[in-house]
């Protein structure tokens, strides 16, 4: 009998180790698209891949989880949205099953826009548009783009060779963009920064604890605007420089390699600041930090 | 149209002065142009947050000293978002919405840039910067108890960190204005935290 029950016992736990994957449900769903399709994208937990391909369609395979409800795919041509919906039972939905991984192709020229609550979204060789969100999960753009926009709360975002303006923000997760040009846009609290980009002409970094670097190269009348509360900040600027700088802080150390030593701005508080001009001007740096020290060098 | 152009014309289209015509290409312009559509989605914001604050009577005309402020390119102008905070605030104390849509700063030559002040950020303006992020927080916290089971294990718990993060923040640079109040960085530094602090919280409750 009591070999009866521990076999029992052993079988339903196996049963119930199973379910999930047994519940797991695959999909594999194609729809025509125009090349420069509006592909949107909504889930709320799983990982999410977008890849570019050549083919005018959209195709989305992958699995949904026990509690996800179905995979909405609506419209083609021109605009297409592709929703995960899970039922609304209340309570806490992040304890459900209601993760979908997912991988859909879009045609290379596609616009995206993919939301998301937990997910980890990538997107790899879009040429268009690229427009990602997520609250925890981390964002990731490789290659293409003709601009994007990432934002997220907690998650990571990293951006890889993609030549085009990025605007990137996060509250708490790191921001590491890498082989960006043009207008730069990286705003974070507590996140680190890292920007090494190619003929940067608006650059806007900011950041209240995290740190921020970085490295590269300005065009002609770039405009560099980087403000950080207590975070270091870590400018090195490559190739030939002609530019304004106005770089300050209140209680942190200023290193400078381009030009003249800070001066004090008064003897009653720590405020120190250093203007100064290298070549003829062209461009304009700004750099203010409270605590965090700056260094400014060149390569 | 050029998004220079397109720009020019965001706040008169936020007023619903705009032709038929016209609205349909700066929408058309808009719906394919991510910076442009960013800069679209900026003043709405800014615009919403300026309705939530409450009215507040002006203790003087303000407005002379915003013109000059606003009619001033020089090169340390304030960022864009300060330069739209300080003149929304002096608008909304004044009751006078029409003075909202003026306030956009001069373009600047290089690179497209943003204003940044000549003039430090004035006491009242970042009283009412500040009352604008503590409405923005209140907003928050109702909209978040509302959504909280459909967040995340851990999220909040990172979000009331960065809060945190940036009351300290503001806090010490309270502190340091109160020992040099005629510091200009100290003041801009400040209305930047506001304005991060606001716009966190914004995109915070967007998500």
């Amino acid at each position: 009998m009591k070999t009866h029950r521990t076999l029992f016992a052993l079988l339903l736990l196996a049963t119930l180790a199973a379910a999930p994957a047994a519940a797991d449900r695959q999909v594999d769903r194609t729809v025509p698209a125009d090349p420069e399709a509006t592909v949107e994208i909504e889930l709320v937990s799983g990982d999410l891949t977008i890849e570019a391909w050549d083919r005018n369609e959209v195709r989305i395979t992958g699995t949904l989880g026990d509690d996800v409800e179905e995979l909405v795919v609506d419209g083609s041509g021109r605009r297409i949205t592709i929703e995960v919906e899970f039922p609304d039972r209340g309570g806490r939905s992040w304890r459900r099953d209601i993760d979908a991984d997912l991988e859909i192709f879009v045609p290379a020229g596609a616009r995206v826009e993919a939301e998301s609550v937990s997910a980890s979204i990538s997107a790899t060789g879009v040429r268009g548009q690229v427009e990602l969100s997520s609250v925890s999960g981390g964002l990731k753009v490789s290659g293409g783009g003709a601009a994007l926009d990432l934002e997220t709360v907690s998650g990571s975002i990293m951006v890889r060779r993609s030549p085009v303006p990025v605007a990137a923000e996060s509250v708490s997760g790191s921001i590491d963009l890498d082989g960006v040009r043009g207008r730069v846009e990286a705003s974070s609290v507590s996140g680190r920064i890292e920007v090494r980009a190619d003929q940067a002409d608006r650059i806007e970094l900011e950041a209240v604890s995290g740190s921020i670097e970085f490295d590269g190269s300005l065009s002609g009348r770039a405009r560099m605007d980087v403000s950080s509360h207590s975070g270091n900040v870590d400018v090195t600027l490559a190739g030939e420089v002609s530019a304004d700088f106005d770089v300050s802080s209140y209680s942190g150390s200023i290193d400078n390699e381009f030009g003249p030593a800070p001066r004090r701005e008064s003897r009653w508080v720590p405020s120190k600041s250093v203007e100064f001009t290298v070549g003829a001007g062209d461009a304009q740096v700004t750099i203010e930090t409270f605590s965090g020290s700056v260094r400014l060098r060149r390569r | 149209m050029s998004c220079e152009s397109i720009r020019d014309r965001l706040d008169d289209l936020l007023d619903g002065e705009i032709p038929v015509g016209e609205r349909r290409r700066i929408e058309e312009h808009l719906s394919t142009c991510l910076p442009c559509r960013r800069e679209w989605r900026e003043r709405q914001e800014l615009l919403e947050l300026a309705r939530r604050l409450p009215p507040v009577e002006p203790e003087r005309d303000l407005w002379p000293e915003v013109a000059e402020r606003i009619a001033d390119d020089g090169r340390h102008q304030a960022r864009r978002w300060a330069a739209w905070a300080a003149a929304a605030a002096v608008a909304i104390a004044l009751a006078a919405p029409l003075l909202l849509q003026r306030a956009a700063p001069p373009d600047d030559d290089r690179a497209a840039a943003p204003a940044t002040p000549e003039t430090p950020t004035g006491g009242s303006e970042l009283a009412r910067w500040r009352d604008g992020t503590m409405l923005t927080r209140s907003d928050l916290a109702v909209e978040i108890d509302r959504q909280r089971a459909l967040l995340p294990s851990g999220a909040l718990d990172h979000v009331e960190e960065d809060v945190e993060i940036l009351d300290r923040a503001v806090a010490q640079l309270a502190a340091a204005l109160e020992q040099d109040p005629m510091n200009r960085r100290l003041s801009a530094l400040l209305a930047d935290r506001y304005q991060q602090e606001a716009a966190v919280l914004q995109r915070i409750s967007r998500i």
